[in-house]
């Protein structure tokens, strides 16, 4: 699919793209002026990337400064961006490599695993780190890496199966069976009957 | 076995957070195990769409913010939003066009000024053919041939044919009785 029109960095253009209306960007015309602006997606979608790859480095500051790679590799590269995808489901693809190249040239002896955690997690109190526990999420870190990886992208960031399937480069009945083994891993380790509550 | 095919289809369909099919449904409502297990599928999604992050630093995003456009900034090489001129320079390719398309024109214009060969040809006379050396004294008249010349597109042709034919003579001297077999061979090689 081609592009038409603009995109611009504070009135500096690139090439020709346009979002097309897959991306929710633009399905809000208020969002959606004739040239988007590439400083208006960061504020939208920064947040939930660097959570995402915060979870695989654990660390602050190699997610900050992964999430700058992979906006700079968004904005060279905006021109392929295809619009059968959401803009999203692009970034969160784009940010998984990443993060994969970078643990392959630092680290290549160990394995990139997925791990829910909240990059500012500070319980204040006890009650509070005490229904941190309680929640599904808390269950949900005991998983293997690609359940807990396929549960945030789907329940946290609203990604679809399909999209799900592009940023993790599997197939789309993989997915649909990472989510089903996931969900049913959940449910035997509810010991505290959570669910049923 | 029905009961536990109805909850694989409950939770299958739970997972991908489609509705479940209406022969599903039905069985739910008619099974109270069943419906008490989509309950606890609905629940298992709610629970799930709650956020697993506690909080949310605001001020760190506005921050990380800066930094990624600053970054894209230097990337890019361009000057503070301050200073940028206000109409987007849509233009860059057209200040790349116009030169390049200049100097193909000035490009164009010596070479059809300049003599051209044809004026001075290469003169072909019965396989005899000259190179044109007159402007250019660094090369030799070379005799390239003397038998008289043919259309190489005859030539390709004439080969074809033969090819053709002698392809033909061999399928009929293996397949055709040889009394009808000799006939077109004879025939074949009456032609040719």
């Amino acid at each position: 699919m081609s592009f038409t029109g603009s995109i611009s960095l504070n009135g500096m253009t690139t090439s020709e793209p346009q979002i097309s209306s897959a991306c929710k960007v633009v399905e809000a015309p208020a969002l959606a002026p004739e040239q988007p602006s590439f400083e208006l997606l960061i504020h939208q979608h920064q947040a939930k990337l660097f959570n995402f790859i915060y979870r695989y480095t654990r660390s602050r500051e190699d997610a900050e400064d992964l999430l700058q790679d992979t906006f700079i590799k968004a904005f060279r590269n905006f021109d392929r961006y295809d619009s059968q995808y959401t803009f999203s489901a692009w970034l969160y693809t784009i940010a998984r490599r990443t993060v994969c190249n970078h643990y392959r040239r630092r680290r290549p002896t160990e394995s990139l695993e997925f791990e829910i955690v909240d990059p500012y997690a500070t319980p204040d109190t006890d009650a509070e780190a005490a229904d941190a526990k309680q929640s599904i999420w808390a269950l949900a870190k005991k998983l293997k890496p690609e359940y807990q990886e396929v549960l945030i992208l789907k329940y946290t960031d609203d990604l679809s199966i399909i999209e799900i399937a592009q940023v993790m480069g599997k197939s789309l009945v993989n997915i649909k069976t990472l989510l089903f083994r996931a969900r049913h891993q959940l449910r035997k380790l509810d010991h505290n009957h959570l669910l049923s509550r | 076995m029905k009961t536990h095919l109805y909850t694989f289809f409950i939770r299958w369909y739970s997972a991908q957070g489609k509705p479940l099919p209406r022969w599903v449904e039905s069985a739910c409502e008619k099974n109270a195990d069943l419906h008490r297990e989509r309950t606890l599928e609905d629940e298992l999604s709610r629970q799930l769409k709650v956020s697993p992050e506690a909080r949310q630093a605001h001020s760190d995003v506005a921050e990380l913010s800066a930094q990624v456009l600053a970054a894209l900034r230097e990337e890019v090489g361009t000057p503070s939003p301050d200073s940028m001129p206000q109409s987007a320079p849509t233009l860059n390719w057209r200040i790349v066009a116009f030169p390049l398309a200049a100097a193909a024109a000035i490009a164009l214009l010596i070479t059809f000024s300049h003599p051209r060969l044809g004026e001075d040809p290469a003169i072909i006379d019965g396989g005899i053919t000259v190179a044109a050396v007159s402007n250019l004294p660094d090369f030799e008249i070379i005799d390239v041939e003397t038998s008289p010349w043919k259309n190489p597109l005859d030539q390709e042709v004439e080969n074809v044919l033969t090819d053709a034919k002698g392809a033909m003579g061999f399928l009929a001297s293996s397949f055709l009785p040889s009394s009808l077999a000799g006939k077109l061979v004879k025939t074949d090689g009456d032609a040719s």
